[in-house]
């Protein structure tokens, strides 16, 4: 062993094992930083991965495919356009596919896709694992995925149901799809049929999702343009990957936004790092003086104190990738839902944990703690030798650089303003970021100041003497004096409290809108959907006979039948819905930002404008008054946009027009739901009961009240903000950390204090007060600066992150009671963190530390 | 007469396939095929009950014959012809839509009838010695391919035949050859067999209505290496056969000629092949006149004999090549010999058939006087009785 690792051994290591408590909060709060970012990056990346392979998978060795901008479908007739192609090599395959419910015994969702089976074999990956031979074309035919088989003991020969649409359906097990090919698509939640089977379950004759195409590599490019030119503009031809680039748009703010939030939770671990650090380094002032004295050069000394941080940053990234692996299933499902009910519909299964996504996250933790380290430990070795070997030399420094520091401190304000009015960056509020990240820094900056000017008043207070007695003004100008460390010690809590705070208040905001607008907008009475879109088949359809057979019930005022279809606006993925609006006008469930009423916009707008969500108008960057055009089946179309909307049931982005006109534009007659306005007189329960026996047998629907829907709604609200509630009581956790920390750190270094004023005389019960007093002191005003911080980053959380990446406005909300909560809790924690050092400092032996002095 | 390809060998296909799919890396096509290709041979079980039989009596009406049987189970239109190019070049063709349906347990009705179709295209470069061949395999349900009923229309994945007043429209493409041809009939329909069948077995219904226009005049375009040649002269031959019954299993091939003689008259032959080496008595053909008129000749009225054999590099299957046909109440007798050995089809993408057919020139007397003529010759049966010896 050399002298430099022996000299790390026992200036390092040793020190570490005997600070074991610090050192495990700080390993552990590096470890949740990089536990928290790798869960969210791996769920993120299964998620669009899954959809990939799946996208792989179904479409073979297909490099181009047809498919449509308008809608769902597009009509098979294309087909007939394409095959000129085939004398250029070019093979073809059509494909119809939908998220329809499986049935039987569980009930959950799976993919339905019907192929050509008499297509090229090189559209399809994969095998039959049977050798039965069984009729395909027979219209219940059906191939199941290995995972359906395996739940369900499906074998050949086996019955099953699917609920498409507002129907039942039986279908046989034809043979089971192997784990390799399309039987593992969609984590082997598939069925497959033979095309026209699969039309034909889905209502949709004549109509495909895709039509896929094998072209030679060379000419990709080429029949690409081609058919761009000669194909109408309702259809896009594209490489398959571009569907994954699709729903990597479509998630991209939601994704990034996580993405954002989870890199947050590093950020306070690195804050966490240099705090450990700078105390480390600051308690060893003396020890470095004499290394240095001793002759040890400063670069000798810095790698002493990095390798500190790297074992620190080593361990605590090594524990955070085995936590995060352990969380990543968690996140996925709370993604999952979230995903599946707003973006697109895909079983996804559990994370598959690319080694790739491991190695980075743990070195993005290794570089982010060795960075944190560098600045305190540059700091630490500038000082001569014999400066350092004098006490609280680190202390005058801190003095007359405080004043330095609230001035970059002030600029870091200035910039966070300025980028806080930026516009997004390609659809993502980058400059929103790095606003919010400013006023961290920027308050951090400005803490040792902040520290100086309460302490100082605080030790002069007469009235804390009369509250607190000596014992309080001792704590409180202990803090004064000792304001570099007391500076760190109420930053990094500043951060974690501020954190822990602005989601609060964004979370909380944003649930109070949304309950506020679900009032204000289901007006109707029954709402009703088929029973498999409520069983997770989003697109699933009612028959418009639904509708009339409800609207002639005696106790029925009217009725809305609402459709709804994703399309491709601008390349970026929308929503273009059918309402009735002559229901609408007349009872009004629209709010639009402009204030007017329905009647007033419903006059101005007429029956050929359309309304734009608030989403889309921000988005898109429309406005009331714009002509948009939208792809259609009947070509591109122009709408004026007549009013905008508030709207919070997806980020995508609607555009609303009449039911009559959406009918002509998209040729499709079913409705997504109806809403149901009932007679002042009539009764609920009497008619969902009318409701029932007039559909009975003919469609299977969902029915729910106004209440149940609600409730519905803030459901999947909850399901929403689920990865943003573990992030919150991750802050809080992370917050709490930072506070023993800091306060750990801080009582051990006033060891010697406590030992003079012992040798004067103080009882252990005073010692134990002061202590407890610096802990008090110390949460108290790292709660009032994080709420300040907390209530500047909600801001810029709800009315710039937010409204960027989703186009909603946000009603701000402040959750009194949890902050007041938290509060409370933040200064127990304190307290609890300060009584160990309290019971430490108490016991210390006078003479001991006195002599040492 | 190809009538029992797509029954008979669809049977030996199964066990092709099953082998294939076995050994090969088995996809979900070739394996969904192998579903489809034993529904084939299963079908026969069934299949009567629903689909109508050819019976004798069936009275021919044109245009509308022209179209789709939807009624019969099994339907083509096979074209074959020879051409010649602005640049003295001789080629020969094949053209053949097949529509087979399908049909389920009854009590799953679907909407629509629904139909595999399949299509064969060949062309034989006789001048460059080349033959080169393509296959297209489709369903109903799909814009691509379909056979309108009320008038003749069949399309398959581009490749198509369509009247047009009195006359046809052909047109097919492969690796950079294809043809655009205009077939204008010089002679009626003939109809072959007895009252309107064509027997192929000995039982009720083993028949098929089996008509043919065995001189249609061509003109248009034919594709070779991606240059288009205008043709200057060119005869081609139609067959429309449809029905809905199977071969017995104990026949276990046919051999097919269509002969086309410079004296303006026209033969049709064939043999159908027992699995004990016999021929089949319901083995006919028909002469048809200058006129247009029409004589049918029963399995003695002639005789026809092999000269060599070939052996396929492709299927291993040992082929007759080169035959001499005798009609001796016609005074008829015939030299038929190949263009060109190598004419065999290997479809495994469609009809997963292995079968001989090519163009042939033909010499020899009518009533003591020197023909020429040209011929198309279809064996099948060759290569898998070979191989499989089912």
């Amino acid at each position: 062993m050399n002298l430099s690792t022996k000299l790390f051994f026992s200036f390092i290591v040793r020190d570490l094992f005997k600070n074991w408590v610090r050192t495990a909060i700080t390993v552990g709060g590096i470890a949740l930083g990089v536990s928290v970012f790798l869960a969210i990056t791996l769920a993120n990346e299964t998620a669009l991965s899954k959809f990939k392979e799946t996208v792989d998978v179904i479409s073979g060795k297909a490099n181009l495919e047809v498919r449509s901008q308008s809608g769902r479908y597009i009509s098979a007739s294309y087909m007939r356009d394409l095959d000129w192609l085939q004398q250029l090599g070019v093979r073809m395959a059509p494909m119809i596919q939908e998220t329809v419910v499986f049935g039987t015994e569980g009930q959950e969702p799976v993919q339905l896709v019907g192929v050509d089976v008499l297509a090229d074999p090189d559209f399809f990956a994969g095998g039959v694992g049977t050798n039965e031979s069984y009729d395909m074309f027979a219209p219940d035919s059906a191939l199941v995925g290995w995972r359906l088989a395996e739940k369900y003991k499906l074998k050949v020969g086996s019955t099953f149901d699917l609920y498409v649409n507002d129907r039942a359906r039986q279908f046989k097990v034809a043979g089971l799809l192997e784990k390799g090919g399309l039987g593992g698509a969609f984590s082997g939640n598939v069925v497959a049929t033979d095309i026209e089977n699969a039309q034909a379950a889905l209502d949709s004759e004549g109509k495909v999702s895709e039509i896929e195409l094998i072209v030679p590599e060379a000419l990709v490019e080429q029949v690409k343009l081609d058919l761009e030119s000669s194909l109408p503009p309702s259809v896009v031809v594209d490489r398959p990957e571009a569907r994954g680039n699709n729903v990597e748009k479509m998630t991209r703010s939601f994704q990034y936004n996580l993405t954002a939030l989870a890199f947050i939770a590093l950020i306070v671990g690195m804050f966490l790092i240099y705090n450990t650090i700078t105390i480390s380094v600051i308690r060893r002032r003396g020890e470095i003086g004499t290394l240095r004295a001793l002759g040890l050069r400063r670069g000798q000394v810095s790698v002493l104190f990095l390798c500190e941080a790297a074992a620190f940053g080593i361990v605590g990234s090594a524990l955070g990738v085995l936590a995060g692996l352990g969380f990543s299933d968690g996140a996925l499902t709370a993604i999952a839902g979230t995903m599946e009910h707003f973006y697109f519909q895909h079983p996804f299964g559990s994370t598959s944990a690319d080694p790739w996504t491991l190695i980075r996250a743990f070195i993005i933790g290794f570089v982010i703690t060795v960075l944190a380290a560098i600045p305190p430990v540059w700091e630490s070795t500038t000082v001569q030798p014999a400066e350092a070997v004098r006490r609280s030399s680190y202390e005058s420094k801190v003095l007359g650089s405080a004043l330095k520091l609230s001035l970059i401190g002030t600029g870091l304000f200035l910039v966070a303003a300025l980028s806080a009015q930026a516009p997004p960056i390609a659809g993502f509020p980058f400059m929103g970021y790095v606003s919010a990240l400013c006023t961290i820094l920027g308050t951090a900056f400005c803490t040792p100041i902040i520290v100086r000017a309460a302490f100082s008043k605080l030790g002069s207070s007469s009235l804390l003497k009369k509250v607190a007695g000596t014992e309080g003004l001792l704590a409180a100008r202990a803090l004064y004096g000792a304001s570099g460390r007391t500076s760190l010690a109420v930053a990094s809590l500043m951060i974690g409290i501020s954190m822990m705070i602005s989601l609060a208040i964004m979370i909380s905001s944003f649930r109070s809108t949304v309950v506020a607008w679900v009032d204000q907008t289901l007006k109707a009475d029954i709402w009703i959907q088929s029973a498999s879109r409520e069983r997770g088949s989003r697109q699933s359809r009612l028959d418009q006979s639904v509708m009339n057979d409800i609207k002639v019930l005696p106790s029925v005022a009217a009725v809305d039948g609402f459709v709804e279809q994703r399309m491709q606006y601008k390349g970026e993925p929308s929503i273009v819905a059918g309402g009735d609006f002559d229901v609408l006008r007349r009872f009004g469930s629209l709010r639009v930002t402009s204030g007017e009423t329905p009647e007033q916009v419903f006059a101005r707008i007429g029956d050929d404008g359309c309304f734009v969500s608030e989403a889309f108008a921000i988005r898109k960057n429309v406005n009331t008054g714009d002509v948009i055009e939208l792809p259609t089946d009947r070509g591109i179309v122009s709408l004026k946009i007549g009013a905008i909307y508030y709207d919070y049931s997806s980020d995508l982005g609607h555009v609303v027009i009449d039911r009559a006109l959406y009918e002509k534009f998209f040729d499709d007659h079913s409705l997504t739901s109806i809403a149901v306005y009932l007679k002042p007189e009539a009764d609920l329960e009497a008619t969902r009961t009318q409701i029932s026996d007039a559909v009975a047998g003919k469609s299977l629907i969902s029915m729910r009240s106004t209440r149940e829907l609600r409730k519905e709604a803030m459901r999947v609200f909850d399901r929403t903000f689920a990865v943003t509630y573990a992030l919150h009581t991750i802050a809080v956790s992370v917050a709490l950390l930072s506070v023993m920390n800091a306060l750990l750190a801080l009582s051990f270094e006033s060891r010697r204090d406590f030992g003079i004023l012992r040798y004067l005389g103080a009882q252990r019960a005073q010692i134990e007060k002061i202590v407890l007093g610096q802990s008090f002191f110390l949460g108290c005003l790292g709660n009032i600066t994080g709420l300040g911080v907390g209530a500047i980053l909600s801001l810029l959380l709800v009315n710039v992150i937010n409204r960027q990446s989703f186009g909603w406005t946000v009603q701000l909300a402040v959750p009194w009671d949890f902050i007041l909560q938290s509060g409370l809790l933040v200064i127990v924690a304190a307290l609890a963190a300060g009584y160990i050092p309290a019971r430490q400092a108490a016991k210390t032996l006078a003479p001991a530390v006195v002599r040492d002095e | 007469m190809k009538y029992m390809e797509l029954e008979v060998i669809r049977t030996k296909a199964l066990f092709v396939w099953r082998h294939e799919v076995r050994i090969s890396s088995s996809s979900v096509a070739s394996c969904m095929l192998a579903f489809l290709v034993s529904l084939f041979a299963i079908s026969p079980a069934v299949s009567a009950k629903e689909y109508k039989q050819a019976l004798p009596g069936y009275q021919y009406q044109f245009p509308r014959d022209h179209g789709s049987h939807e009624d019969f189970k099994t339907e083509w239109w096979y074209y074959t012809g020879h051409l010649q190019t602005e640049s003295n070049k001789k080629f020969g063709y094949e053209l053949t839509f097949f529509r087979h349906g399908i049909e389920h347990d009854s009590s799953l009705k679907t909407k629509d009838d629904r139909n595999v179709y399949l299509a064969h295209f060949a062309l034989t470069d006789e001048t460059g010695g080349k033959f080169k061949y393509f296959e297209k395999l489709s369903r109903s349900g799909l814009p691509v391919a379909y056979a309108r009923s009320d008038i003749l229309s069949v399309q398959n994945q581009g490749w198509s035949v369509e009247q047009l007043g009195d006359r046809f429209v052909l047109r097919a493409d492969g690796d950079k050859s294809g043809i655009r041809l205009l077939l204008s009939p010089a002679k009626k329909p003939v109809i072959h067999g007895k009252d309107g069948v064509s027997q192929k077995a000995s039982c009720k219904g083993c028949a098929s209505h089996y008509y043919s226009l065995t001189r249609l005049k061509t003109e248009g375009l034919v594709y070779v290496d991606g240059k288009p040649e205008r043709i200057t002269s060119g005869w081609s031959w139609m067959d429309h056969e449809f029905g809905s019954n199977q071969l017995t299993a104990e026949q276990i091939g046919w051999d097919w000629f269509s002969v086309q003689l410079e004296n303006n008259t026209e033969l049709m032959l064939y043999v159908m092949r027992r699995r004990d080496g016999s021929l089949d008595k319901n083995s006919s053909g028909t002469i048809v006149g200058a006129d247009g008129t029409a004589i049918h000749l029963a399995k003695d009225d002639f005789k026809i004999s092999s000269t060599s054999k070939w052996t396929s590099p492709n299927s291993n299957g040992v082929y007759p090549m080169g035959w001499t046909v005798e009609v001796p109440k016609h005074r008829i007798k015939l030299n038929v010999n190949p263009v060109l050995k190598d004419q065999e089809l290997l479809t495994k993408r469609s009809t997963g058939v292995t079968y001989w057919e090519g163009a042939a020139d033909v010499s020899g007397t009518v009533e003591g006087k020197a023909v020429k003529g040209e011929s198309y010759v279809e064996m099948t049966g060759y290569a898998e009785a070979f191989k499989k010896k089912i």
